[in-house]
């Protein structure tokens, strides 16, 4: 990683120069940040961060401080569920999520229900299936026409940042109830790792620094902002980073860290290491790929070096003695497949593309930190999960449920299925499908170019034996039919 | 010299390429289907280094050596192109015909446009101007009327310098961001 010193510097006297512009005032409390001692020491330097005060808005109703969680929700992006330490990957060093799964619950079944970017963030944000909040696929706009969840809490007077990746089509959105809005929309709004352009409050800011200290960078700084105010919160925070999204780049020292890890034996036997050539049901990215066990390396140090300046926003927490009323949650927005069914990165409706990492810590409220839950959750419950929080109730438009009542009650319930769409996205060789995911069975119809599928998730979790056609299957597809028509679509 | 017929100066050569893409393809892709218990692993992945490099070199590089060898044959320079580029436009071809099983044709078309096939096409054209370059030194040793090096060598700096800037420009990613835009604006969203 660079060094703040000459990374942050460039940045730091363009966003004066800015704010000079813009009369805002620069926090001199900045300087005093406590939160920075683990990148303090990480790069050798005792440089404060330089960016400029968040202005908060006034809280609507006004109310005091009341008890309520603050709430922090980070996104990763492509993060195979099983890539962390915590999930039992045999090398990747994810310290900071180790650490809130041990002190939070870490969920074995958590999904997507689009297997793309565009459509799962809108999905996150809205609690509503694609079909609904209409962000279909990667080309699809925002339209603003649902509310988001950062909305109803600013509503209900929490201070609210939306810091990160907005990777929506169209027109970045005016969210003007925001007290900070940190985004990007370089490269069709992937942005890149490093020197990427940022928009603060909608204005154009360089960048010298890795993009994931960089925003959490910003997220320390809104949570100094609250602590300095008269009130001092509640705040909600969506912080969403860019790791592990293609092309994977990390700073020093995350670059080259796991280049002795043996790949060979994590990855599926069909996977060729050296070329990856193929462009086969990968159109573009197979091509460009290289070797493909330095692919996986370089993907496994972009979340480490994500994993870190997650264990720098706890520490600042702990520091500032938010933890014990802050829950953090952290979900990815798709999974990621290498190489299973001969396959590259999402879309397809196989397990490991529809699963997604997924941890709370929520203190006072996880009664059994450290544990797992098998329940079924969906990027679609954030929404209503964290209005539950903030105990403003969840919204009637909302698909998703409040897991509130899992993380109090290890045997609560959610559901027992829910509904996989993906619509078409050029160039992506994968036709629009509806299919049904229930604990036991995932049943795939697509809208041209191949067979339904048929998995008995139960009896082949590997799902390598389509069974649609088969003898006895033809009551199972009727039932998950008749279920499929209950579901929304659109 | 004595003419050597068409099939001969043009097809001969584009069919050894050919040939070498095809076998390699399927070595390639068919190691994938074979059963892990039936095949060592390190075996596999040798046998796909090899398949795959001979499959690249096939298919990248083919036009080189078929370039070469039709205007050694006797080809005109519109013959020789039309032959350097056959087996590139097959594979370009292949990669339209996997978007129709999930995208309506017309849109399969567009993809002949994507930045990797104009990146193809330019190496292609330097591939060709070199060459044509080597061919005429062996003409002008023999003593037979070469022609100017003056058009592949420019022809050659451009495709380099087009290929170089292409990627610089942002890592590629610049130029897939305007093919996307392009499909936007002729076919909106998709859906």
């Amino acid at each position: 990683m660079r060094k703040r010193s000459d990374a942050g510097t460039a940045g730091a006297i363009t966003r004066r120069g800015l704010l000079k512009s813009t009369g805002t005032v620069v926090g001199a409390g900045i300087a005093g940040l406590s939160g920075f001692g683990f990148m303090t020491s990480l790069l050798g330097a005792g440089d404060p961060p330089a960016h400029p005060a968040v202005q908060l808005k006034p809280r609507r109703g006004g109310r005091g401080r009341d008890g309520r969680p603050n709430l922090i929700f980070i996104l990763g992006d492509n993060h195979n569920a099983s890539v962390m330490g915590c999930a039992g990957h045999p090398f990747i060093k994810t310290p900071g999520l180790d650490r809130l799964a041990s002190e939070g619950v870490l969920f074995d079944r958590a999904f997507n229900t689009t297997s793309l970017c565009s459509p799962s963030r809108a999905s996150i944000l809205t609690g509503m299936y694609a079909c609904r909040h209409g962000v279909k696929n990667n080309h699809t706009h925002w339209t603003g026409e649902h509310s988001t969840f950062l909305q109803h809490l600013s509503d209900a007077g929490y201070y609210t940042a939306f810091i990160g990746k907005w990777h929506m089509p169209g027109r970045l959105p005016e969210l003007p109830f925001l007290d900070l809005y940190v985004t990007y929309t370089y490269r069709e709004g992937q942005g890149s790792y490093f020197n990427c352009p940022m928009l603060v409050n909608g204005r154009e800011v360089p960048s010298r620094n890795y993009i994931t200290g960089e925003v959490t960078d910003y997220a320390l700084e809104f949570m100094e902002a609250v602590k300095s105010s008269d009130d001092r919160g509640p705040f909600c925070i969506y912080l969403s980073h860019r790791p592990a999204h293609p092309p994977f780049q990390s700073p020093a020292p995350f670059s080259g860290m796991y280049d002795r890890e043996d790949v060979m034996g994590l990855l599926p036997p069909n996977v060729d290491p050296h070329w990856y050539g193929k462009t086969n049901r990968n159109v573009f990215q197979g091509i460009m790929m290289g070797s493909y066990y330095d692919q996986y390396r370089r993907y496994c140090e972009t979340l480490t070096a994500m994993d870190r300046d997650i264990a720098r926003l706890l520490e600042y927490l702990d520091r500032n003695r938010l933890a014990d009323n802050t829950v953090v949650i952290y979900m990815g927005d798709n999974g990621m497949s290498w190489g299973a069914h001969d396959h590259h990165g999402i879309r397809e409706p196989y397990e490991d593309v529809i699963r997604l990492p997924f941890i709370v810590r929520a203190p006072g409220i996880i009664g059994d930190p450290g544990s797992r839950r098998g329940q079924m959750v969906l990027n679609i419950d954030i929404a209503p999960t964290l209005l539950d929080l903030a105990g403003i109730g969840t919204r009637d438009a909302m698909d998703g449920v409040s897991i509130l009542p899992v993380l109090r009650n290890p045997r609560g319930t959610t559901r027992d299925a829910f509904l996989l769409e993906f619509f078409r996205y050029y160039p992506e060789p994968t036709p629009t499908y509806r299919g049904i995911r229930t604990g036991s069975h995932k049943y795939i119809e697509f809208e041209r170019g191949r067979d339904p599928w048929l998995f008995d998730l139960a009896a082949d979790p590997g799902e390598l034996h389509n069974i649609f056609g088969h003898a006895g299957s033809a009551p199972v597809v009727e039932g998950l039919r008749g279920r499929m028509a209950g579901l929304p679509s659109g | 010299m004595k003419e050597i017929p068409f099939l001969r100066r043009t097809l001969v050569p584009v069919a050894i390429v050919a040939a070498c893409a095809l076998l390699s393809n399927l070595v390639y892709f068919g190691l994938r289907g074979v059963d892990a218990s039936l095949i060592n692993q390190t075996v596999r992945i040798a046998a796909a280094t090899a398949a795959g490099a001979l499959y690249f070199l096939s298919t990248a590089f083919g036009p080189f050596f078929v370039y070469r060898a039709t205007q050694r044959r006797g080809a005109s320079v519109g013959e020789s192109i039309l032959a350097a580029v056959a087996v590139p436009f097959a594979w370009m071809t292949k990669e339209v015909l996997l978007l129709v099983s999930s995208h309506p044709f017309i849109e399969c078309l567009y993809w002949y446009l994507n930045p990797f096939n104009i990146w193809f096409v330019l190496l292609i054209a330097a591939e060709c101007g070199a060459a044509a370059l080597i061919v005429r030194r062996g003409r002008v040793r023999a003593g037979e009327p070469a022609g100017s090096a003056r058009v592949p060598a420019l022809v050659i700096a451009f495709s380099v310098a087009l290929i170089v800037f292409l990627y610089a420009w942002g890592k590629g990613e610049n130029v897939y961001v305007i093919f996307l835009e392009g499909y936007r604006f002729l076919f909106g969203t998709g859906v």
